[in-house]
Parts: structure tokens; C-alpha cells; sequence
């Protein structure tokens, strides 16, 4: 029930007003003067006043002044009783936060309308309050939420190799989140990839793509798939993501330093430059291809383009972000500028050159999109080995060591050890950009000192269909009541320039001529059996038997490449 | 029925009020005898400060109650006291006592 408080000093408008009031079906509390008026005010809550403005001791202007300061949360609409007159008086009222005047002698009718519409103002301040209230709470939630899942997404799209001395960049986000995303990482082969992303839009419907596009890039890189491969599939999971009308424009990049290329591929971003220090010149990297998430697969033209280059060169990579950042008289940036920017920046600072240039174009505009910049220098191929990427991948690895492992015959009937010494080597982070070769390595040598040398097979069945099957029965055979020992030797040793693993498998068996066998290979077309003995000598720097030939040493340097 | 009452009015209290409409009356009627001997004595006093607030008050209940000419002559009085004009003081609360007693007369006899 709406609770009006009458403010009357003289008794028979009170009590008429009072029964006036309670008339309509309000409830009425009752103040003799301005301080019951206040007290009242406070016990009783009420929704409307009636304020009589001429009260002896504290008057109607005083009580209503006190109600506006303290009155916390909810309006409470405030009526002046007077049969005072003039705008003087009027004006009074309105200054100490009158919301209506009521003029003796009263109109019940005019009274009536009166608190109808102060209850229904009240009402609707109400709302407004719990609305705004509402309102603040989930934005604050949204907030929250947001910045929670941003730490989950950055954590996803922002992680791999953004750290590291050939990188530079700067992602601006305009929101919380960034509709601009950078993915770096080494493949096995320690080519750089890169990729810079520009999804539609800003904030979250614009990051939300990056998820998808950052576990596709680091999974097929860390695989050692092809750019070609990686934008194909990127492409084909975008489309199948992204509602219609979203898509991504993407650069990508990756940089060899063993044979000091550059395989690029740009689909909607601003061309990159590429500013080859040595040539004076500088190559445009345009976009040749519609953004991911367009096309179906059947259209999509995951061609790379390959350019050469060499140490010291570096890749200026960025959105339109930037290119379409405007000065205070809405000039954008621009394509040429920037490449005259790019082209004039001392060679070592040319990034933070830019990054000056744009943000002094920019002054104090406020930015409408996400914008990023990145720069990728081509390193020496050393230098990048030995920085490692970052000094926290070495913390806490093993560098050198030397191992010795050798397996008796109830172990070599029944386990096999390739993993087991894989997963050891691969704890040193240097070895790890070599896995694959590596693994080559150690199955090639594991597998002839079993097959040929504990076992004792002849290699030569395998170079018919027929002997090939009969090889594998005998094996089978062989392995059941297999003697002897397999003893595999490891060394890593770490110098200025890299460093060399060594491994030195020794066998049982009765050895075999390795002389007859190297003559052999070279002189036949590659059979079966001679695979094994290439791809070694493809695979390592020295490859050496040891007499009586049931030992071999094989020497890799992992910091140069053999292809 | 009456110069001194607006019957009209107190057609509509009689509504309002119902049973305790004469309630109402008794409590105009003892209200209004005191707040017009206050004035008198203020007015014999000199204290002149207080008499435009009591005119005032005086004024608006007898506007309520239906009684417009004292409320007119209330509003004399109030006007020249709050513009400090004293010549026609001592008529206007005359007038004041006269009308006042017709109104209770009148009003006194509905009971």
C-alpha cells in the first residue's frame, strides 16, 4: 500500500487533507510540524509527501531539503501545501526539490490526480533504479567473464614463438578482445612460420574465430605439414565455423634459414614488405588470394609464392589497422607512406621507426579497429640456434650428457626401445627441432643391429617380393629364440658454433663386411636393403663401421642442416 | 443560504468527511478562535513579526473550511504585515473579529 506523509501544522487541514487522502486508499502518516515531519520521514518510509510550506520552527523548504540529501535509493516525490502565492514562492518550492504544489483550499479531484501521477512517477523511478542496478551487474559480470576467457584465449592464440629475438610486434586491441591475432612457431625442420590474422569485426565475435585457427596452426607447424597444407585446412575449418559473412584475412610466412627463403602467401591483409638491406630494395608481399573462410575447398588456391633472402633482411607485417589509421583531418595513413617509412627507417630500428610514425600520425585520435604490427628479421642461422628462441626453454635441460643402454635377449625378444631412448633425447630442447631425423637415426641403426647382426638375417632375401615374406617369417623365428645383446652408446656434446650427437650401436653378432656392402650400394639402383645404409649417410655427418662390423658410429651435428 | 459560508464547500467536506464532519467543524472552530486571539495579542504586544505567518495559516484553514471572506480579510492582514504596512491594521482585525464571528456562528448551528 502506497504510504503518504501528510505535513500540516494547522489541525483542521490535517485532518481534512488526512481523510482526503485515505479516501483514495492510501495509507496516511501524520506530522504536526517540520521536525515530526522528519522523524516520521525516517520511521515510516513513505512514498509521497505532502509538505506543508509555512510551518512554525522548521518549515516545509528545510524538511524538504533534508529529504533530497538523504534520500538514498528511491525517489520519493515531494507535494508543497501553501495558499501562498507568486513565482517567487513557486520558485521556492521547485529550488528545495518540490516536484508538485497543492493550493488551499483543496481540490479532492485535483489531489487525487495528483498523488495518482507522483505514485506512478515513484513507481517508474523504481524500475529505473532495479533496472540500472540490473543492468550495472551483469555488465560488471560481463566484464569479468570476458577477461577470464580472454586469459583462456591468449594462453591459446597468443602462445608459441612471439618471444624471440627475430620478432618484433604490437597487437592494439580496441576491446577487450583483439580481432587481430599473431601465430609464431618453429616447425621440426626449425623453418619459422608465421601467421598474422585479421578476423571481421572487433572484440569478441572477432577472437572467437582465432581459437580454431591458432590450435590448426601450432598442430599441422609442430607436424611439420606445408604452408600450403596449413592454410587448406585453416580455410576448410573457418568456413565450417564462422557464421556467414565472417572470414579472416590472413599473411603467412615461413622463413628458412638453411636455405635463406622465404614462403609467403597473403589473402586480404595490406601487402608485407619485405626490405632486403643488402639489394636496397624492397619486395611487396600483395595479397593474391580472397581471406579464409570464404571459399570451399575445391576454389581454394593455397599457392605459395618463394622469395630468397639473407641475413639482415626483414618482413613488415600489419593490418589495415594501420595502413587505415587516421589523423586529426581524417587522412589514413597509407600504403606508401608506410613503405616510405619502411624504406628510410635505420636498418635496426626500422619496427619501432614505424610504430612512432603511425602513432604520431594518429596524435590523439581515438583508433576504430584493432591494429597490429609485426616484424620478422632473417637471422643467421646460428645466431638463431644459439639464442634459442627464448632462455627459458633451456632452463632446467639437459645439454651434455652421455648415455649407455644396452638390452640382453628376454628384453630384446619382447620390448622395443626406440621410444623409450627417443623421448630421452628429445628432453634436450636443440634435438627436438630434429626429432624426425633423429628417430630415422636411431630405428635405422636399431633395426640392422637386431635384423642382421643378433639375429644374423641375410638382407639380400629382401630384394624379391618372395624373399621379402620370407624375410619376415624368419625374423619372427629368429626372435623367439633370440641371444645376444644390442648396446646403444649416446653423447651430446654443445660447442660454440651448436653441437653433435654421436650414437654408437654395438651388436652381438658376427659383424658383416661393410666395405663389400658401402661398394655394393653405390654400385646397384637403391634395393630393399640398401635403404637403410642411405638414408644414414643422407641423414649424418660421418657414418663408420668398426671392426669386426658389428658396431657402427654415426656422428650428427644438429645445427647444420643435410638436405 | 449564507455571505459568510461557501455552501458548495461544505457540501464537499460533509462527503469527505461523513461521520466526522463535525469533528472537523469543532476543531475549525476552537483552531481558528485561538489563532485569532494570538493575533490580537500580537498586534497589542508589537510583536509583529509573527502575525503575517499566523494570517497565513489562518488564511488556508479558512479556505478549507469553506469560510472565504474571513479567508479574504486573512489575506489583508497577511499581505500588510508582510509589506509592514500597520496604518490599517487595527480596522482589518476588526473586520477580521467581525467576520470571523458571523462564519461561527453560522458554522456552530450545523453541528
Amino acid at each position: 500500500m502506497t504510504r503518504v506523509l501528510v505535513a500540516e501544522d494547522n489541525a483542521s487541514d490535517r485532518l481534512l487533507l488526512a481523510r482526503i487522502v485515505e479516501r483514495e486508499g492510501y495509507e496516511v502518516i501524520t506530522a504536526v510540524d517540520g521536525h515530526e515531519a522528519l522523524a516520521r520521514f525516517a520511521e515510516y518510509s513513505p512514498d509521497v509527501v505532502l509538505l506543508d510550506a509555512m510551518m512554525p520552527g522548521l518549515d516545509g523548504f528545510a524538511v524538504a531539503r533534508t529529504v533530497r540529501a538523504s534520500s538514498s535509493d528511491d525517489y520519493v516525490p515531494i507535494v508543497f501545501l501553501s495558499s501562498l502565492a507568486g513565482n517567487e514562492w513557486l520558485d521556492r518550492c521547485l529550488s528545495a526539490g518540490g516536484d508538485d504544489f497543492l493550493s488551499k483550499p483543496y481540490n479532492p479531484i485535483v489531489l487525487k490526480a495528483k498523488l495518482q501521477a507522483l505514485t506512478r512517477l515513484r513507481e517508474q523511478q523504481h524500475q529505473l533504479r532495479v533496472q540500472r542496478e540490473e543492468l550495472h551487474r551483469l555488465q560488471s559480470h560481463l566484464l569479468q567473464e570476458q577477461l577470464a576467457a580472454k586469459s583462456v584465449f591468449d594462453n591459446i592464440a597468443h602462445t608459441g614463438k612471439l618471444k624471440g629475438p627475430f620478432l618484433k610486434h604490437l597487437l592494439s586491441p580496441m576491446s577487450v578482445f583483439n580481432g587481430d591475432v599473431l601465430l609464431a612457431a618453429h616447425d621440426p625442420a626449425g623453418d619459422l612460420l608465421v601467421l598474422l590474422g585479421d578476423f571481421t569485426g572487433h572484440g569478441l565475435t572477432a577472437a572467437i574465430g582465432a581459437l580454431p585457427l591458432a590450435d590448426t596452426f601450432y598442430g599441422m607447424t609442430a607436424k611439420g605439414f606445408s604452408v600450403s597444407d596449413i592454410l587448406r585446412e585453416s580455410n576448410r575449418k573457418l568456413r565450417t565455423v564462422l557464421p556467414p559473412g565472417y572470414f579472416c584475412c590472413v599473411t603467412m610466412l615461413r622463413l628458412s634459414l638453411r636455405k635463406n627463403t622465404l614462403e609467403y602467401w597473403n589473402g586480404g591483409l595490406p601487402s608485407a614488405i619485405l626490405l632486403r638491406h643488402s639489394k636496397q630494395d624492397v619486395f611487396e608481399i600483395v595479397s593474391r588470394n580472397l581471406p579464409l573462410g570464404i571459399l570451399d575447398d575445391q576454389n581454394f588456391a593455397a599457392t605459395t609464392g618463394m622469395v630468397e633472402v639473407e641475413t639482415g633482411d626483414c618482413i613488415i607485417l600489419c593490418t589495415d589497422g594501420l595502413v587505415e589509421a587516421e589523423n586529426a583531418a581524417g587522412v589514413a595513413f597509407g600504403h606508401e607512406h608506410l613503405i616510405d617509412v619502411v624504406r628510410q627507417a635505420p636498418a635496426t630500428t626500422v619496427f619501432e621507426t614505424v610504430l612512432t610514425k603511425v602513432q604520431a600520425h594518429m596524435a590523439n585520435q581515438a583508433r576504430t579497429d584493432d591494429l597490429t604490427l609485426v616484424e620478422v628479421t632473417v637471422l643467421d642461422a646460428v645466431d638463431l640456434i644459439r639464442s634459442g628462441g627464448d632462455a627459458a626453454e633451456f632452463a632446467g635441460s639437459p645439454q651434455d650428457w652421455k648415455l649407455c643402454y644396452e638390452l640382453g635377449p628376454r628384453s630384446l625378444r619382447a620390448f622395443n626401445p626406440l621410444p623409450m631412448l627417443q623421448h630421452i633425447l628429445m628432453e634436450s630442447p636443440q634435438l627436438r627441432r630434429r626429432a624426425s631425423e633423429i628417430y630415422t637415426i636411431l630405428a635405422e641403426t636399431y633395426s640392422n643391429a637386431l635384423e642382421h647382426g643378433v639375429m644374423g638375417l641375410d638382407s639380400s632375401l629382401k630384394d624379391s617380393a618372395e624373399g621379402f615374406a620370407t624375410y619376415y617369417a624368419r625374423r619372427a623365428q629368429a626372435l623367439e629364440r633370440l641371444e645376444g645383446f644390442i648396446r646403444f652408446e649416446l653423447a651430446n656434446e654443445i660447442d660454440e658454433t651448436g653441437g653433435v650427437l654421436t650414437l654408437r650401436v654395438t651388436d652381438s653378432g658376427r659383424g658383416f663386411d661393410f666395405r663389400k656392402a658401402g661398394v655394393r650400394s653405390k654400385r646397384k639402383s637403391v634395393g630393399y636393403h640398401g635403404r637403410g645404409m642411405m638414408l644414414l649417410n643422407e641423414l649424418c655427418d660421418e657414418v663408420t663401421y668398426e671392426e669386426p662390423g658389428n658396431s657402427v658410429v654415426v656422428r650428427f651435428n644438429w645445427s647444420t642442416e643435410h638436405v | 443560504m449564507s455571505d459568510h459560508i461557501d455552501d458548495e464547500i461544505l457540501l464537499g467536506l460533509r462527503e469527505i468527511m461523513e461521520d466526522d464532519f463535525g469533528e472537523l467543524l469543532e476543531v475549525f472552530l476552537r483552531e481558528s478562535a485561538t489563532q485569532h486571539l494570538q493575533l490580537q495579542q500580537m498586534w497589542r504586544s508589537g510583536e509583529r513579526q509573527s502575525i503575517g505567518r499566523l494570517a497565513h495559516s489562518l488564511k488556508g484553514s479558512c479556505a478549507n473550511i469553506g469560510a472565504t471572506n474571513c479567508a479574504g480579510i486573512a489575506s489583508e492582514v497577511e499581505k500588510h504585515a508582510q509589506h509592514e504596512m500597520w496604518n490599517e491594521m487595527p480596522s482589518l482585525l476588526t473586520a477580521l473579529e467581525r467576520e470571523i464571528q458571523f462564519a461561527h456562528g453560522e458554522l456552530a448551528s450545523l453541528r
